[in-house]
């Protein structure tokens, strides 16, 4: 077929299928589109095999190329989908890597479980742990004496807290997990250090008594909020474990193969920070409840969580 | 035997697959290119704190800090991943650049994808002077920061950036020349003759002489001296 033919009987529907592409009324064009798009790469075909005119080929390479991205590009988000990640993907996700996420985990509380025993019996080392500014504020922050003993922060009211939690933890957590990818050295130092802060905090707040004020304030977050930095930790081990150990396939092939798998637990981790956010906020600091029931909702709140983990989204779904 | 033949051997060219059961090329962009969009959108993220902090230190005391922090979280990591997802793969930066975000295969970013690749964004900047992101970008084949190596994606240019032949003829100061003898041209020719007419905005008249000469000689001994007018015009032709 010659080329001026061929150009003149295709030109309309090129012309067509470009204005259709800036205006962005697909919807108008929608039954038409996909067809449009076929037949556009059958030319595309042909202007390769017979060699015409570089420039056209040009022209219907850049159009098949914005085609496809608007053809595939219709994302499919819906509560279902959510739901499905909720119950199915995300506890599914976790159970199949349990022994690598029981590990980091026996890393993490073992870490501080030693320093907290530590600083219990050897009171003065928290010294060499921690910059004695910041232990004077944690001091103030539960002392139950002390006078702001009801606004933890400078900031006063609940909401605000809420924000700057998302915008703490969550930040810290997506640190955790990106630098894992380098030879997973940033996910451990940041799991261990967070581990260590936890542990000699703990330890020291023992020794001084405030033990009222601490460990009804934490139960109830820690749960989730622990558990998701621990995640997050693993999952950027996984990332560098990967990278750096590929096995028999290339490089970039293992680390996208473990980037796939590992997004639900991501994901999961910014869900779980996000509630423990909102624990955190508007629950933990309400001292008036009393330490019984603050207690017993955290030890409640730890329970199903570990039960959620175990169970949901065993049995098979029926559609 | 006819058939297009593609630069492939020199240039960064990636060929994908589309379901339809062709191909079609991607040029992935390199460091300088992506440096910029990089830097117009961290100047964007700069003026849009500014303007949330303003906006919230004037409102505050109806709204609250919390939304504010809200609104910065989201800002520092979601600002490329709601681009991405929702704006057809392109930051503003990389709007004004002229790049897209692609995954491998040639496929639209998906949404784990982008998230993850902008997660290790961290990694890639990691003590701020994005050294790793730097030196991934220089070994891997695809120009790949490690946030696209872990999830696939490729960072591509939209279209070619280069002048169109015409409007080069119209618009290059050489004069014009009537094309009287019939040349016939390979296409590897033809395909020279318009990239180099693509290229001559960025050439100067005098190094465009100077490649077009050695080629002009053999074509048309007659117009030596007006080498780069002489391809200009015949290109001209050449596209009809």
């Amino acid at each position: 077929m010659k080329q001026e033919v061929f150009i003149q009987k295709r030109k309309e529907s090129w012309d067509r299928f470009e204005a259709s592409l800036e205006n962005d009324k697909l919807k108008k064009n929608a039954s038409w589109f996909p067809k449009a798009f076929r037949e556009l790469t059958q030319d595309l075909n042909i202007t390769k095999s017979q060699a015409f005119n570089p420039a056209l080929i040009e022209r219907l390479n850049r159009l098949v190329l914005e085609g496809n991205q608007r053809l595939y590009g219709q994302h499919n988000w819906s509560i279902r989908n959510f739901l499905d990640f909720v119950v199915l993907d995300f506890p599914r996700t976790v159970r199949k890597r349990w022994k690598g996420i029981l590990a980091s985990q026996l890393l993490f509380y073992g870490l501080s479980t030693f320093f907290a025993i530590l600083v219990t019996q050897q009171a003065s080392s928290i010294y060499e742990i921690i910059p004695t500014v910041q232990i004077e504020q944690i001091e103030e922050m539960y002392n139950p004496d002390s006078p702001h003993y009801l606004t933890p922060r400078e900031v006063s009211s609940d909401a605000d807290m809420f924000g700057f939690y998302i915008y703490n933890n969550i930040s810290i957590a997506f640190r955790t997990f990106a630098g894992g990818i380098l030879a997973g050295i940033g996910s451990l130092l940041l799991l261990a250090y967070n581990a260590v802060f936890l542990g000699s905090v703990a330890g020291h707040v023992i020794n001084k008594g405030y033990t009222d004020t601490f460990f009804p304030f934490i139960i109830g977050h820690s749960s989730f909020e622990l558990s998701a930095i621990i995640l997050s930790g693993y999952a950027g081990l996984c990332l560098g474990f990967s990278f750096f150990i590929p096995g028999n396939i290339r490089r970039s092939t293992a680390v996208g193969r473990t980037a796939k798998q590992i997004i639900p637990l991501i994901s999961g981790t910014a869900l779980m920070l996000l509630i423990a956010a909102a624990i955190e906020a508007f629950w933990s600091s309400r001292h008036e409840l009393g330490e019984l029931v603050r207690l017993s909702v955290g030890i409640g709140l730890w329970v199903l969580l570990i039960l959620y983990i175990l169970l949901s989204g065993r049995k098979a779904r029926h559609v | 035997m006819r058939g297009y033949s593609s630069t492939k051997d020199q240039d960064s060219v990636i060929s994908v697959q589309t379901p339809e059961g062709i191909s079609f090329e991607v040029h992935p962009a390199g460091i300088m290119v992506r440096l910029c969009a990089f830097l117009l959108d961290g100047t964007i993220q700069g003026i849009l704190y500014l303007i949330l902090a303003v906006l919230f230190a004037m409102f505050f005391q109806n709204i609250g800090t919390w939304i504010m922090l809200l609104a910065f979280f989201i800002l520092n990591w979601f600002y490329h991943v709601l681009f991405e997802l929702f704006n057809n793969g392109m930051s503003p930066g990389k709007m004004v650049m002229g790049l897209r975000v692609l995954s491998s295969n040639g496929s639209p970013v998906q949404p784990g994808a982008s998230l993850i690749r902008n997660l290790l964004r961290f990694a890639d900047s990691f003590f701020y002077l994005y050294l790793i992101g730097l030196l991934s970008i220089s070994i891997s084949s695809g120009f790949r920061r490690l946030g696209d190596i872990a999830a696939g994606t490729l960072v591509v240019y939209r279209f070619e950036q280069f002048t169109s032949p015409l409007y080069t003829a119209k618009n290059s100061g050489e004069p014009r020349l009537e094309i009287h003898h019939i040349h016939t041209l390979s296409y590897q020719e033809k395909q020279a003759i318009l990239s180099f007419t693509h290229r001559y905005p960025l050439l100067g008249p005098l190094r465009a002489h100077e490649i077009a000469q050695p080629f002009v000689a053999e074509l048309d001994r007659s117009q030596k001296d007006n080498a780069a007018a002489f391809l200009i015009s015949l290109a001209e032709k050449v596209q009809g």
